[in-house]
Order: structure tokens, then C-alpha cells, then sequence
């Protein structure tokens, strides 16, 4: 669908370093990056607001670099969803379809669907001031689907929202996703978000896609300490390789003391190896003969659903971070024992 | 004093400047000069050549303004900070030394070449335009991009993303939310060019039934001491000036 390749722009004070980035036809993409990496630069390029300096945008093939804003048929949500204020819902909503000049039966037929699976059909003559959050955003979404644009792209709409209204509006891009089979491209610095309604996801930091991949890909395989850290994982350990035993690959872990079995080999035989454990692959260990077992003790930290725990080990300097479900936050200070499978210890490359 | 005191004190004071001022000529007014100066053919010509020759120079200042607010407004380029600078230039510089640069304008082989084959501007209708039209054009396009500046690039830009070309754009998107800005700037750029003198006789002369607007017929009038005759046409400036800026309120308001 929307391909780029080795996309560059120089900015006053930033750069866009060699994107490629390939959206499939039918998929939700994430790109996901801290404020400042170049998501909103990136965002204006594909929509062609900027042009780039060298590199190529394809739709469906064909280079669409020099290509009008207009005639790339991109639907775009920004943030503030630009809502035109002088004009109803309804004008709103047929603005795109109208201006395309796509007036039809059939584009009707898609319209009357929107606004039924959105339901905003109480709204139609209602002006944008006199609007909720949640119902703002409904009809910025319909509006931006009424002309079926070639990709959706999503501009970190659900950020401004409270926790609740945004959970309830992912479902309902969900739901548009399986009905309308929309491609879209969402924009976002939400870890969350990203991961709840993508397919797919490309990291964006500092103007460079550092990794992009399935978003199971990501999230338990992040390449480097950047993403990692990026990904909020917090357990990375520098580590020294000792060697291989039958299928596993050892790696002495100083502030752990423990030497910890993985199922991947280091990146540089010899060297200083970075290691990162995701909090959710620490389990508490019942069996004696669990793999990379440590003793220890835990202090647990009540987070919203779930409970951050801090696990301590007896011996060793560092800490693990764990998520913990239905773990108690009474039996504080009590020793247990974690365990790591060896499929969850993640070699990272910088 | 409170400072919420100091500060409406100080607003009551420009009321007192201005009323006071109006208000002090009411000593010499005289209603029948008032009466003869409304039923004057000289003053009707006044009148309607101060009013024909402010519309003619707000429409060439506004055809201007519209795309010239908007490209400062909107894009970046080459020479723009210069064109905002040159914005004020009628402000810093006398309305005289506005008409006298006219005047030496048309004294240079371009202008004399325009007044000889396009259109006679010294001492003429076409000149009392000009000069109006180069006073007023400056301040125009100031107050047309603080319009379009009120309007969110974002809208636009999701306009263009629902296909509209950026001409159907501005029709449909910006010029409507700007036009509460847009009134305001032509109603006072009129009013700016109906009161317009110092560039207008500069260029135009003084020549009754000819060149004579209603600023330039006050100054006739007070020139020959004539006190009676300059309040009445002060008053009728003044009727006209007032009723132009009171719908411009009221307009902005209606279409609130």
C-alpha cells in the first residue's frame, strides 16, 4: 500500500535519517517514538505538507513524492481533529465527499454505515462547540473515513482523553478496522495504544526508525537498549558470555549474581553482552528445578490492575522490576524465588 | 486607587478625549449651516466623491490585502519579514510625505509614461484613489493576516486531506472563519480612507466639483475662516465615520 524508502529531510533543528517504513494493505502500523523523534515531520511528508530531500514514498507502486496533499487521498485525525467550526456535523461529515466530488449511491451507502456503526446519527445537526470529547473525536473519525481515503492516518487523536473514553474509542477503531477493512497508520507515543490496536509497529527515535516489526516482535524482542528502555523495560544487565551448554548459551551476571541461561547466542563472542528481562517473564518459582532460578526477597508497589514488585536478590547489587498478578501486597519482605526462562532473556545489540 | 479603578479611568479618559473634542464643536454649531450644507451641491459632491473614491480604494486595497494577509500569514519566504516591515511604511511616514512621493513618482520617466498612456492621476479622481488606496493598503493586509492568523493551519491541512484543493480551501475553510476579521479590517480601512487628507490633496489638489473630498472641503472652509461652514462638515464626517464603525460592531456581533 504505502511504501517509503530511505526517506531523508534536513529540517532547521532536525533530521528524518533514511525511513523506510512499509504500511500493507489492511494493517494497522504503529509508529511509535518519544516527543521530539520526528513523528509529526514524518507525518507531514506522507501527507506531502513537506517534500523530501532525497528517498521515495510509494502508493501502490507508483512514487508519490511530488504528489499533491489532495490527490494522495490520505485521511488524516490530528490530535486537535480540526473540526470545522462553522459548519454542523452533517457538513462535516460530507465535506470530504463533496470536495472529492464523489458523490454516489454507494459512497452514501458507506456514510449511512459510519455514522450507524460510529453513532452519531443524534448528532448530525449539531454544531462541533456543542460537543463532548468522546463524541468529538467520533465525528472527526467518520469524517476522515467518509471519502474512503487510501490510508487512515491516526495523529495521536486519544492522547488528549481520559483513560477510560480513549479504551472505549480504541475498541471502536477496532471495530471500524474489521468492518470498513481500513488501512491506518497510527501516530502515537502511547506504548498502550500502540500495542492494543496495531499490527505491526516501527520505533521512531531521534529521526531514525530504530526497529520495526510485529508488535509481539517488539515487545519480546526489542533490538537495542534505546528501544528497550524505550519500551519501559528497566531490567537490562550487562553480562559476560562463559559459553555454550547442550542448547543453551550461559551469561554471567555480576549485579544478579547468578549466571543466566539463554536460548540466543551472543551478538560478539567475547565481548560485554547487554541482557534485558521484561518484567511480565519473571515468575515467582515454586520448583526447584526451574530454569535461571534466584532467591530473594520481594516489596511490592501497587500500580492500578496490576502490582509492580521490586525483587531484590540475596546476593548481588542489582534489582529486578516484576509484574505481579494477584500477588499479595501484604506479604511484603517475604523470600522467594524468581525464575527466567531462557527463552525471555533478551540479547540486545547496543 | 484600585487597579481595577486606574484602569477604567483610563479608558473613560480616551471617551473624554474624543467626545470632548466633538463635543467642544457644538459652540460654534449652527443647524441652519448645517441644513445649507446638506442641501449644498458642492457638499453632496463632496460627500459622494468622499464615498465612491473610499470604496473604490478599500475593494483595490482588499483585492490586495486577502492574498497578500494570507501568504504572511500562512507561508514562509523569501522577503516576507521586509513586506511585514513595509506594512507600517504609510503609518511612519506623513500622509504629506505620502503624496509628495506619489507626486515624485509621477515625475519620473515611469510614472509620466502611466499618466500619459494608462490614466491621469495628478489633480484627479483617480489620484484621490491612489492616495487613499496607498495610505490604507498597508494596514489592510495587518489586519487581513491577523484574520487568517486566527484560523488553525490544522484545519486547513485536514481540508486539503478531504480532498479540497487549497482555492477550495480558503473558499470554504479559512475566508469563512476569517471573515469577522475581514469585515472589521474593510469597514475600518474604509473609514481610514473616507478621512483620509494630507496624501489626497497632496496629489488630488483642492479643485471644487472636482477633486474635493469632505476632509479636503473642512480645510476649505477653515481656511477661509469660514467656522460654521467647517463645524457642519466636521459633523457630517463625523455621522458618516461613526455609523461605518457602529455596523462594523454590529456586524461582528451578528455573526458571532
Amino acid at each position: 500500500m504505502l511504501r517509503i524508502e530511505n526517506l531523508s529531510l534536513q529540517l532547521d533543528d532536525f533530521q528524518l535519517k533514511a525511513i523506510d517504513l512499509e504500511i500493507k494493505k489492511g494493517e494497522c502500523h504503529a509508529l511509535l517514538g518519544p516527543s521530539g523523534s520526528g513523528k509529526s515531520t514524518l507525518v507531514s511528508t506522507i501527507l506531502g505538507l513537506k517534500k523530501p530531500d532525497s528517498g521515495h514514498l510509494y502508493l501502490e507502486e507508483r512514487i508519490i513524492d511530488r504528489w499533491s496533499v489532495e490527490s494522495r487521498a490520505f485521511g488524516y485525525l490530528p490530535q486537535n481533529l480540526a473540526l470545522f467550526p462553522h459548519l454542523d456535523v452533517e457538513k462535516n461529515l460530507r465535506y470530504g465527499i463533496k470536495a472529492r466530488k464523489l458523490e454516489s449511491a454507494e459512497t452514501e451507502r458507506h456514510l449511512q454505515d459510519l455514522i450507524d456503526t460510529v453513532q452519531i446519527r443524534p448528532l448530525l445537526h449539531r454544531m462541533p462547540a456543542t460537543l463532548s470529547g468522546g463524541e468529538r473525536q467520533r465525528v472527526a473519525l467518520v469524517r476522515a473515513l467518509a471519502p474512503q481515503p487510501n490510508l487512515l492516518l491516526l495523529d495521536e487523536p486519544f492522547s488528549a482523553l481520559d483513560s477510560h473514553l480513549r479504551r472505549e474509542l480504541w475498541n471502536l477503531v477496532l471495530r471500524i478496522r474489521q468492518e470498513f477493512e481500513t488501512t491506518m497508520l497510527l501516530i502515537t507515543h502511547d506504548l498502550a495504544e500502540a500495542f492494543y490496536l496495531s499490527d505491526n509497529i516501527s520505533i521512531l527515535i531521534d529521526g531514525k526508525i530504530r526497529q520495526s516489526g510485529k508488535r509481539e516482535e517488539i515487545f519480546f524482542h526489542p533490538k537495542s537498549e534505546k528501544i528497550a528502555r524505550y519500551l519501559g523495560i528497566r531490567n537490562i544487565f550487562t553480562a559476560n558470555y562463559i559459553g555454550k551448554k547442550v542448547d543453551k548459551f550461559l551469561f554471567d551476571v555480576p549485579e544478579l549474581a547468578i549466571t543466566l541461561q539463554a536460548d540466543h547466542p551472543p551478538h560478539q563472542p567475547g565481548d560485554k553482552q547487554l541482557l534485558a528481562i521484561r518484567p511480565e517473564s519473571i515468575q515467582i518459582s515454586e520448583r526447584e528445578d526451574d530454569n535461571n532460578r534466584i532467591e530473594g526477597e520481594i516489596e511490592t508497589l501497587p500500580m492500578g490492575s496490576s502490582t509492580l514488585g521490586i525483587f531484590t536478590p540475596v546476593q548481588g547489587t542489582g534489582t529486578l522490576e516484576l509484574q505481579l498478578h494477584g500477588y499479595s501486597p501484604l506479604e511484603q519482605k517475604k523470600k522467594v524465588y524468581v525464575a527466567i526462562s531462557s527463552k525471555d532473556v533478551i540479547l540486545l545489540n547496543e | 486607587m484600585s487597579f481595577r479603578r486606574m484602569t477604567i479611568f483610563a479608558a473613560l479618559f480616551v471617551l473624554l478625549l474624543y467626545g470632548g473634542l466633538i463635543l467642544s464643536i457644538l459652540y460654534f454649531f449652527d443647524g441652519k449651516t448645517l441644513w445649507e450644507s446638506l442641501s449644498s451641491a458642492r457638499t453632496l459632491f463632496s460627500i459622494r466623491l468622499s464615498l465612491i473614491a473610499a470604496t473604490f480604494a478599500t475593494v483595490l486595497a482588499l483585492l490586495i490585502a486577502l492574498p497578500a494577509g494570507y501568504a504572511l500569514s500562512r507561508f514562509h519566504f523569501r522577503g516576507r519579514q521586509i513586506i511585514d516591515t513595509f506594512l507600517e511604511f504609510p503609518m511612519i511616514v506623513s500622509p504629506a510625505a505620502l503624496g509628495a512621493v506619489i507626486l515624485i513618482f509621477f515625475n519620473n520617466p515611469l510614472g509620466d509614461w502611466i499618466q500619459e498612456h494608462l490614466v491621469t492621476f495628478i489633480f484627479s479622481f483617480a489620484g484621490i484613489v491612489l492616495a487613499q488606496f496607498v495610505t490604507i493598503t498597508g494596514v489592510t493586509v495587518r489586519f487581513v493576516k491577523s484574520a487568517f492568523d486566527e484560523v488553525p493551519h490544522e484545519l486547513e491541512t485536514t481540508a486539503r486531506t478531504l480532498g479540497a484543493t487549497p482555492w477550495h480551501s480558503f473558499l470554504t475553510v479559512s475566508l469563512p472563519l476569517a471573515r469577522r476579521g475581514i469585515i472589521a479590517a474593510t469597514i475600518l480601512s474604509w473609514a481610514k480612507a473616507l478621512g483620509e487628507f494630507g496624501a489626497t490633496i497632496t496629489v488630488a489638489g483642492t479643485m471644487a466639483m472636482r477633486t474635493e473630498t469632505l476632509p479636503i472641503a473642512i480645510y476649505m472652509h477653515l481656511e477661509t475662516a469660514d467656522i460654521k461652514g467647517t463645524v457642519a462638515l466636521i459633523l457630517i464626517l463625523v455621522a458618516i465615520g461613526l455609523s461605518a464603525l457602529f455596523a462594523t460592531r454590529w456586524l461582528l456581533e451578528r455573526s458571532r
